[in-house]
């Protein structure tokens, strides 16, 4: 592996030298100028920009870990271009070492750069207001559609247990849909929510659709609401406790972190693609197939619309057979919870299960040999 | 025709087997109208200490036999040995340097440390000696002081080729494989070469190199094939093949004999 070592340490000389990191970084700084012109200036601005602001950061560090990792593929297609393959399969090691040499400096890269990145937003972020502060949160698990009326249209409480007491005062925050109602309703009219958490309670306006943040005392360990008024019934989505503080800097380096892993994962595809097609071929191809997973999310809306013609039925189940192959990225989602308020959770790892398949077989294409390479049967 | 290898196995001076063995090699690239016989049935031998040279016209099949030599690809027929194995495994790869005849492909490194690189690679070891051996190489090709710690993206040809030659050569390997060596140096560049090719031949080297110049056959040469059409017409020392012709190229020998289908064409 020493020999590896050294095709990782050319590769990365290369790159760090070369136009395509500058490049990177000055397209890096423009994304972070832009997050900064999207963020609130005047005093009392709400939430709502600084996570626009920092949901745009998490994408830039989404899609330098996807484009990193589909620039992975130029180096073995840059060795056969400017000639330089043939003259290192002339050397000693085994060109295997080579295709590993490319495979860990892309990895290191592409986790490096998304560390660098978020590191650089964990630390200027809170002092230029472009991310807000992160809490530590627990998520609650309402069921689905948990309502506050009955089937008569009746008001009715809705009580939630917290999954631990806090040792100091935090806050509930609330995610809810409406329901049961139609446009031909009209307006929906104002809405309001009570509740009552230990001894203290209160009342709170509930946005049409939205979030609602509950005040909650230290050590509560239940919480009753009640709809105040109103025509319609509301539904709880999704909940979590937040409570202390995090560092922004750690749980943005998280973020950077499952995001480089993501792109750590597509590393091997790519240098595995690259072997047998140019850089740009092996770059496209590695986007083709994130933006398929994404798909994944996306499809069942579909089944939503009216039914197609056989035609577009055909190109739709080419769409799913596709998107079934790619890995299910749609977890990803979740790393976008500091962008809200909400440090992630180590459970957040979990979404990097269905990439295992892919890089095992990113791993193969890397390392097992062609028919005919240069070396023969060592290539 | 190919004459037979002139001496098939025969072990040299000093007892040691030939580096390169090379029987009726046989190759073609394309397929169908497009197909191009390369090498028809080449066949030569290379002692340690000697210096073999490939001439011919371009498409003569040089390159081809190099490219056979240091196992980047393998003959149609016919078989190739290095250092008394297949030609292409690790340890002949050790033991072998490779100068390609265009050498600036590392634009980003420096000249120091594309020479280390090479080093590192062909397992020099320890540092201390590494550093020792590629500042030797270095001074032996005659790059200069203040550009070897310049990108080698600016090198002239001439100091591109230096380098190569000094990694190639860094870690001291029994065989040399040169393309064009002297191609795009100046008179004092190939004086160089060919002191460096002098010695490594003194310390028991073999060199296998293909050239279209005079004087690199002749100055480091002690014998040539003469290729034309993927066969040896002509073998010999370069001085007797080119005995009677006072011209500084080597058009003479490389002219297609009279009546034979090179010539018709």
């Amino acid at each position: 592996m020493r020999e590896a070592a050294l095709y990782l340490a050319l590769d990365l000389r290369q790159v760090l030298r070369g136009r395509a990191l500058r490049a990177a970084a000055w397209r890096v700084l423009a994304a972070l100028a832009l997050a900064f012109l999207m963020a609130p200036r005047a005093p009392g601005e709400d939430g709502a920009a600084v996570g626009l602001s920092a949901t745009w950061l998490a994408w830039v560090l989404g899609a330098l870990a996807v484009m990193g990792a589909s620039a992975c593929g130029a180096f073995l297609a840059g060795d056969r271009l400017d000639g330089r393959r043939a003259w290192l399969c002339t050397l000693g090691p085994p060109e295997v070492l080579r295709r590993v040499g490319a495979l860990l400096a892309g990895a290191v890269l592409v986790l490096g750069g998304c560390l660098l990145v978020a590191a650089l937003v964990g630390l200027l972020g809170p002092v230029l207001g472009l991310v807000p502060p992160v809490r530590h949160a627990h998520a609650l698990a309402p069921e689905r559609a948990t309502g506050f009326r009955d089937a008569r249209g009746v008001a009715r409480p809705v009580t939630l247990g917290l999954p631990l007491a806090l040792d100091v005062p935090g806050t509930l925050l609330l995610e809810t849909r409406p329901r049961g109602w139609t446009p031909s309703l009209g307006e929906p009219g104002s809405l309001r929510l009570g509740w009552q958490a230990g001894a203290a309670s209160g009342e709170l306006d509930v946005p049409w659709r939205g979030r609602v943040q509950v005040p909650l005392e230290a050590g509560a360990r239940e919480v009753r609401l009640s709809l105040v008024g109103g025509t319609y019934d509301l539904a709880l989505v999704r909940g979590w406790m937040l409570g202390e503080p995090r560092s922004a800097l750690a749980s943005w380096l998280w973020v950077g972190w499952v995001l480089g892993l993501v792109g750590v994962a597509l590393v091997p595809w790519s240098v595995g693609l690259s072997r047998a097609t140019s850089a740009p071929t092996a770059a496209g191809a590695t986007v083709i197939l994130v933006l398929l997973a994404g798909m994944r999310g996306v499809l069942p809306e579909l089944d939503a619309l009216p039914a197609p013609g056989a035609l577009q039925q055909a190109a739709r189940s080419v769409l799913e057979a596709a998107s079934a192959l790619a890995p299910d990225l749609t977890g990803l989602v979740h790393c976008a919870e500091p962008c809200v308020g909400r440090a992630l959770e180590p459970t957040v790892l979990q979404v990097l299960a269905p990439l295992a398949p892919l890089a095992l077989c990113g791993l193969g294409l890397v390392l097992l040999p062609l028919r005919r390479g240069p070396q023969g049967d060592e290539a | 025709m190919s004459p037979a290898p002139s001496t098939p196995d025969r072990p040299a001076g000093e007892g040691r087997p030939a580096v390169v063995v090379a029987e009726a090699l046989a190759m073609a690239y394309g397929r169908g109208a497009s197909r191009v016989q390369a090498l028809a049935g080449l066949s030569f031998t290379l002692q340690p200490g000697e210096c073999l040279g490939l001439l011919g016209v371009n498409g003569s099949g040089k390159s081809t036999t190099l490219r056979l030599v240091l196992g980047l690809e393998r003959p149609a027929s016919g078989r190739v040995e290095v250092l008394g194995g297949r030609a292409g495994r690790r340890e002949a790869r050790a033991q072998t340097g490779f100068v390609p005849e265009e050498a600036r492909r590392f634009g980003l490194l420096t000249g120091r440390e594309t020479v280390d690189l090479f080093a590192s690679l062909q397992g020099v070891r320890p540092r201390r000696e590494r550093q020792r051996r590629v500042e030797e190489a270095l001074a032996l090709v005659g790059l200069p002081a203040d550009a070897r710690d310049r990108r080698v993206a600016g090198y002239s040809r001439g100091m591109a080729r230096r380098l190569a030659l000094a990694a190639a050569w860094v870690h001291r390997p029994r065989l040399l494989v040169l393309d064009e060596p002297t191609s795009g140096l100046d008179p004092l560049g190939t004086e160089e070469v060919l002191a460096l090719l002098a010695r490594h031949r003194r310390e028991g080297g073999a060199a296998l190199l293909s050239t279209h110049d005079r004087v690199t056959a002749e100055g480091a040469c002690d014998r040539a094939l003469v290729l034309q059409r993927g066969t040896c017409v002509r073998e010999g020392a370069p001085s007797a093949l080119l005995a009677g012709d006072a011209r500084a190229s080597l058009a003479a020998l490389l002219r297609p004999a009279p009546g034979s289908d090179d010539a018709r064409a």
